[in-house]
């Protein structure tokens, strides 16, 4: 299945990333895209929602093939107090669940202080709308158990915004856009290597800050207290009840 | 009599039957919210299970799956589920949630405390309580540890030690905490007469007699001797196929784990707030002590009725360790059927420890729920009930062991598994004493 694919096409993308990093040439873009994320739901499990919108004008194709829908390619880095469930996505996708690739295992039980950050690629389709080219993906993200704090009861985790890429079949081998030029997985079945261009864009906030709660240290000497008196003294009320008020064991020693 | 008994028989089989076709409903149930809802009716687990399956089939490890923490046993039971049908993991384990039900009513009958009428009442909590059978259905596993425990009591009763060490072993195998009934079916292997010296006598001839006493005799060996070769040949043989990574997720994981997140356990919170602290060895100690002692006390006071102890000792286990969660209360319940019917207990009294028992789960449920899904800060109220919730089980474990205690009769088989004379006099004596009393 889909993230535990074999490990020597995770390796060629491993070095497709290389390329990526030693080909690039920073050149002026001509497409400035507009994104715009929010994040969805309270607590630890959470949406993260991200809106690309290209005006239509900026994306220009052959007369000859007409307006092609365009892909675009998401590289997200997760901050370590959060993490996507790679399987979780896999059986999202059935229901048309974002297309996600993971190229590193999740540990999914682990805790913001044992983690790192977590990079992933969201691929998705442009569509017409309105006179703009549009995505919307929407991920399921989930978020880790903070270091306990003296004095606070929530911790910020900031949400860093993504790094976006296109991909036109029209466009592609024209050379028109002179952008930074990776060459990665086409989707997330990892199968086939395309070229995409990376693009500006404006971001309608900052980045995304999620609060998570956290344990209070100054609850420490009390609840360790507690716990191992109430502990204790239930273990010994009940191994008292049984070795000297069980009926049974006078009667039996009695006969 | 025997025409009436027949006629239960019968009925017991169709009871068994529809216990099955009622769990063969949910799967289908299942399959259709698969297909529909977003919100899966199908087990997390199965999932992980199925992957490792797939992992088998190739064969490669089931470890490649993250998150797979169990035997390649399972693994390669589950190939069906990948070259036949996905929902053959489900019927396997439906089979063995009906087998639990079957079994339970087989030790039951063969204690002389219990009318056969009894036995299928007992049995019928196992098999149309809605909690086992939405489970099994959902593709948890759980109910092959329940098979084996209690086929393991089986073999236990009738006396087929060499079995039984074979079924202990494999059970430990698939889910470790079976090894806190070691110490119940050590003693009861023994002659039945550690505890009532144990509490006269403490001069220097009885601490050798003592000595005597402990060690092994012949069906101890043959216990020991068979669950430990059955054991080593599994972990040998998927040690050498696995290496250290089945060690780690079938074995270490399970001792080792440290999970800080919200659960029912009352030590959640401390071991929450000590993360990163120095002190955490003394602090693990502490937590350990009373689990220790309570399964000490409960072995040696209670393993002339093994199903008792073996409940006595899971309940113990399950509410003192220090990751508790929904699933655990399975390992219990499960037992629960086989002790019901010498339980002396009002309906109504059972009925208040039921109702506390739900409300206590309720009460942690709801502050767990604001955190988790509202992302309110609610750690010290999930502390608090995971307080009450544990109070509430120190009150049951009371009312259950008051509960046996007018039980005058100790001796758990009408065909103990050890030939020893005293034990079976002391049956015989407490069933004269029972019939003087009535």
């Amino acid at each position: 299945m889909f993230p535990t694919g074999s490990r020597i096409s995770r390796c060629m993308l491993c070095v497709g990333l290389t390329i990526y990093s030693l080909i690039a040439v920073v050149v002026s873009s001509n497409i400035v895209a507009t994104v715009s994320r929010t994040i969805d739901k309270n607590g630890f499990h959470r949406n993260l929602r991200t809106e690309i919108s290209i005006p239509r004008e900026s994306i220009h194709f052959k007369p000859s093939t007409g307006d092609i829908a365009c892909a675009v390619l998401l590289e997200e880095t997760l901050p370590s107090g959060a993490f996507v469930d790679p399987y979780q996505l896999e059986s999202l996708r059935a229901f048309g669940g974002p297309d996600v690739l993971c190229l590193h295992d999740v540990d999914t039980e682990k805790p913001e202080f044992l983690s790192q950050p977590l990079t992933i690629f969201i691929f998705s389709h442009l569509h017409l709308h309105e006179g703009h080219w549009t995505s919307n993906v929407t991920i399921p993200i989930h978020m880790r158990y903070q270091r306990p704090f003296q004095r606070q009861d929530y911790v910020t985790v900031t949400f860093l915004n993504p790094a976006l890429f296109l991909r036109c079949p029209d466009t592609a081998d024209t050379g028109e856009y002179d952008n930074i030029e990776i060459v990665f997985a086409c989707d997330s079945m990892n199968q086939a290597v395309c070229t995409w261009f990376r693009i500006d864009y404006t971001s309608t906030k900052g980045n995304l800050d999620v609060q998570v709660p956290v344990g209070r240290l100054e609850h420490l000497p009390f609840v360790i207290g507690a716990t191992i008196i109430i502990t204790l003294l239930g273990c010994i009320m009940l191994i008292y009840m049984v070795i000297y008020h069980l009926p049974s064991q006078k009667k039996s020693k009695d006969s | 009599m025997v025409e009436k008994e027949t006629a239960e028989m019968v009925k017991f089989w169709l009871l068994l039957f529809g216990s099955f076709l009622l769990r063969l409903l949910l799967i289908f149930y299942g399959e259709w919210q698969d297909s529909v809802m977003q919100v899966k009716y199908t087990d997390v687990d199965y999932f992980v299970f199925q992957d490792a399956a797939n992992f088998s089939v190739q064969g490669k490890s089931p470890y490649l799956r993250a998150t797979y923490r169990y035997t390649p046993l399972l693994a390669w039971m589950l190939q069906p589920n990948i070259l036949w049908n996905s929902v053959f993991g489900k019927l396997l384990f439906i089979s063995f949630d009906v087998l639990t039900g079957f079994l339970i009513f087989c030790l039951l009958r063969n204690t002389n405390t219990v009318s056969q009428r009894q036995c299928i009442v007992a049995s019928c909590l196992w098999l149309f309580n809605p909690l086992p059978m939405t489970v099994s259905s959902r593709g948890n596993a759980e109910s092959i540890m329940t098979a084996l425990i209690i086929f393991c009591l089986l073999m236990l009763q009738k006396g087929r030690v060499l079995l039984a060490g074979c079924i202990y072993s494999l059970s430990i195998h698939f889910k470790i905490y079976p090894v806190v009934y070691a110490l119940p079916i050590y003693f009861y292997l023994g002659d039945g007469t550690l505890i009532t010296k144990f509490i006269r006598t403490s001069d220097t001839a009885y601490r050798t007699n003592l000595m005597r006493k402990i060690l092994p005799n012949k069906n101890q060996t043959v216990f020991i001797l068979s669950a430990g070769f059955t054991l080593a040949v599994f972990t040998g043989y998927y040690y050498y196929r696995y290496g250290w990574d089945f060690l780690y997720h079938t074995y270490l994981y399970h001792i080792v784990r440290k999970d800080i997140r919200h659960n029912f356990s009352i030590y959640f919170y401390m071991l929450y707030l000590t993360t990163g602290l120095n002190n955490s060895v003394i602090l693990g100690l502490l937590c350990f002590l009373p689990q220790f002692l309570l399964l000490v006390v409960f072995s040696f006071k209670f393993y002339r009725d093994p199903p008792l102890a073996f409940f006595l000792n899971t309940f113990a286990f399950v509410m003192l360790n220090k990751v508790c969660t929904s699933q655990y209360f399975l390992w219990y319940l499960g037992l629960l059927p086989v002790i019901y019917p010498n339980l002396h207990i009002s309906f109504r009294k059972a009925v208040v420890v039921l109702v506390l028992w739900f409300v206590g789960q309720g009460i942690w449920l709801f502050p767990a729920y604001l955190l988790e899904f509202d992302g309110q800060n609610t750690f010290l109220f999930i502390w608090l009930a995971g307080i009450v919730f544990f109070l509430i089980n120190i009150y049951i474990l009371l009312t259950v062991i008051a509960a046996v205690s007018h039980t005058s009769h100790p001796c758990w088989s009408h065909t103990p598994a050890h030939n020893d004379q005293l034990s079976t006099s002391l049956c015989q004596k407490k069933s004269l004493k029972k019939i003087k009393m009535t």
